[in-house]
């Protein structure tokens, strides 16, 4: 039995089911990424494990306790970077992250060094006095994620905390994750950027329309789609009798064309690729470049929905 | 302890925003100075005797010649001529109300009482009878003028029904004793409405109801702080933490009434000190009244951000009732139209007021306690509407 433990959970809005019959289970200490489009109800999902929303049906328990008995008690025990930032622009970053704390109880002394520690773990520690409005948008993710964790909580729920941010403070806020991860906590990282949750947890969930449609670690989940590899040669132009000769290829799946670009899906690059390249030569297509995919977790969504993770 | 926290956080936070410190404690203190002084014409001073004279024009309907029966007629020299009153009153009768109203209009008068044509067989027949006023441009000569001339029917309805009583005899010994020269024993006697020989300045006119108005705005700032945790998202910050909503909301307004309270503070220190306003005895009355209005405010505050959908409406509909409370209470001006002091007895300030003015005329303490009671009153049912609100809409953060 994990730390988080989700059964059945049901949320509606309206007529619209918004989270269908949810399981999942969050192992202590572990990294959970938590991937899906748009509207697949990850939010949803996350505000009921936090106690912000109540479901209707269905039971969550964290480290045993019911967050529909008690839920102060699990409150207490998580720690909410929530997706849009929640700050408070005109105080400044040392008041914002100890408003917080004190509410889950830190007082005086273990408070002052901890809202200490948590600015310079975030690297927050210089602009103590300064207020967010000052602040880049990077460092106010920083800072967002120092408001969550000062209270050192058992769950770390992270809700899309690189949103709109640029690619160093991205790779910060990635590396932070980890360095929690090592320091005890457990940690639910959603998000609907495949590589970031493919780099950083241990295990995945994929969501769409409300279900997890599955689930595991990566290298369990590129199983799922070891059958296919991809193959895309860039040209310098593309006739249809090309395409239609790869077409007839046994063992090709299914062939894209991009504008002067071909993608070639089969079961296995390496066994096929001389076959590809003698029917192109066969038809003088030039080829510029050559590089073959391996399947993930974005091939497997497609696989199981038929849609990207960006639609 | 999470309550008081979050109150504090308020408090400094609120604080820090320049806007709302000119808008609480400075814009007030400057209004009253502007208005005390601009309009100090209309309401003299504190030190102002109530003036030698108030013009009454006195209108017999019942009579061509413009006089009443000769006991009325005995019984209205008397009570004018009487020491306490002859040094307020200077009467001019009338045959026609058109010409007291022309004469009002013009300037020429202050004030005119209309006898009714029944108003002698209605004393005779032991029924009630009331005089009817024509009210002029000045409240408060208006206000005297109603004192006089209703302890006057009082006191005729009150000689008229011992008449009744004992016997015609009774009348004579009266009038007897009125000829002897004992006018100056009338059994009229003239009580002011406050202190006697004084009546509020202009500025402490307006000390009063600027302070109730901008004590109001602190709900305005209450529902701007609730959608602003709204919009900001800090509420979702707020209620994942181990507290309820209810702890939420209770900070939240307290953090605002301790605002309210702290602006409430400086208006009267301040317009005490540098404007000379005298706000009476009573400072635990002042402090019981601020504490309604702040309690008025909040809820206020707090029905316009559950109802309204957004920032922008709900400052625009707590503004739009404020003034429309502060001008139908007379807070801007004094309006003596009926219909319109009907209304405002149902606005917190038309009673915050006049809580107020009875305690800077030191008006007996049964009248002050009235006042802040129904201002109470005013203030439990907007506290019943905003909790039957707060019960269907609640605060959540979507």
């Amino acid at each position: 039995m994990g730390i988080l433990e989700v059964h059945h959970v049901v949320k509606r809005y309206g007529s619209k089911l918004s989270v269908d019959h949810l399981n999942l289970s969050v192992g202590k200490g572990e990294i959970f990424g938590l991937l899906g489009p748009n509207g697949a109800g990850k939010s949803t999902t996350i505000s009921m494990i936090a106690g912000l929303l109540n479901m209707d049906q269905g039971e969550i328990r964290l480290d045993g306790i019911s967050v529909k008995e008690r839920p102060l008690e699990v409150k207490r025990k998580i720690g909410l970077v929530p997706q849009d930032l929640a700050l408070y622009e005109t105080m400044t970053a040392a008041e914002n992250v100890t408003f917080f704390a004190r509410l889950y109880g830190l007082r005086g002394k273990l408070l002052k060094e901890r809202v200490q520690e948590s600015l310079e773990f975030v690297g927050l520690q210089d602009k103590a006095k300064d207020a967010p409005s000052t602040f880049s948008g990077g460092m106010k993710r920083r800072l967002n994620i120092a408001c969550a964790i000062t209270h050192r909580p058992d769950l770390i729920i992270m809700d899309e905390p690189t949103v709109g941010i640029d690619p160093q403070s991205r790779n910060h806020i990635l590396e932070s994750v980890r360095t929690l991860n090592k320091m005890g906590s457990t940690i639910i990282y959603t998000s609907h950027y495949m590589e970031e949750v493919a780099a950083i947890s241990h295990r995945v969930a994929i969501m769409d329309q409300g279900r997890i449609i599955a689930c595991g670690t990566e290298a369990e989940l590129r199983e799922r789609v070891a059958s296919e590899e991809k193959v895309v040669l860039s040209t310098s132009g593309i006739s249809t009798d090309v395409v239609e000769e790869l077409k007839l290829h046994p063992r090709v799946q299914m062939v894209e064309i991009s504008e002067n670009t071909l993608t070639i899906t089969l079961p296995s690059a390496q066994q096929d690729l001389q076959d590809l390249l003698f029917i192109c030569s066969k038809h003088e297509i030039s080829i510029q470049s050559l590089k073959v995919e391996e399947p993930d977790l974005e091939t497997l969504f497609l696989n199981l929905t038929g849609r990207t993770l960006r639609d | 302890m999470n309550i008081w926290h979050i109150c504090i956080f308020e408090l400094r936070r609120i604080l820090k925003i320049r806007s709302v410190v000119l808008n609480l404690f400075i814009l007030p203190l400057l209004l009253i100075f502007i208005l005390g002084t601009a309009l100090s014409s209309t309401m003299g001073t504190a030190d102002d005797v109530i003036p030698d004279t108030v013009r009454v024009g006195i209108i017999h309907l019942n009579s061509e010649s413009g006089r009443g029966s000769d006991t009325l007629n005995q019984a209205l020299d008397t009570f004018v001529h009487s020491p306490a009153v002859a040094e307020m009153v200077k009467v001019q009768d009338f045959k026609t109300e058109e010409e007291a109203v022309h004469s009002l209009r013009t300037g020429k008068l202050d004030f005119a009482v209309m006898i009714p044509s029944d108003f002698e067989q209605n004393v005779m027949m032991g029924k009630e009878a009331r005089l009817q006023w024509i009210r002029g441009k000045d409240s408060t000569l208006n206000t005297l003028g109603e004192t006089l001339f209703t302890r006057f029917t009082d006191e005729w309805n009150r000689q008229m029904a011992i008449t009744k009583v004992l016997g015609p005899e009774v009348i004579a010994a009266m009038v007897s004793s009125s000829e002897s020269g004992a006018a100056s024993s009338t059994n009229i006697t003239v009580i002011n409405p406050g202190k006697t020989g004084t009546a509020y300045s202009a500025s402490q006119y307006y000390a009063a109801s600027m302070l109730a108005m901008f004590m109001l705005y602190s709900g305005m700032t209450t529902s701007t702080s609730l959608f602003g945790e709204r919009d900001n998202r800090t509420l979702i910050r707020l209620q994942a933490a181990p507290i309820g909503n209810g702890v939420i909301f209770a900070g939240k307004i307290a953090g605002n009434s301790l605002l309210a309270f702290l602006q409430a503070t400086t208006i009267i220190l301040m317009t005490y000190w540098f404007y000379g306003v005298d706000w009476g005895t009573h400072p635990w009355y002042i402090v019981l009244t601020c504490v309604f209005i702040t309690l008025a405010s909040m809820t206020l505050g707090v029905i316009v951000a559950l109802v309204c959908k957004t920032t922008a409406s709900a400052s625009a509909t707590i503004q739009g009732i404020i003034v429309a409370m502060t001008f139908i209470s007379g807070g801007f001006m004094p309006i003596p139209i009926d219909f319109v002091q009907r209304i405002s007895e149902f606005t917190v300030n038309h009673w915050a007021l006049q809580s107020f003015l009875r305690m800077m005329l030191d008006a007996p303490v049964g009248e002050i306690v009235y006042s802040i009671l129904m201002l109470g009153v005013v203030c439990a049912v907007l506290l019943l509407i905003s909790g039957l609100i707060y019960r269907k809409a609640g605060y959540r953060y979507e």
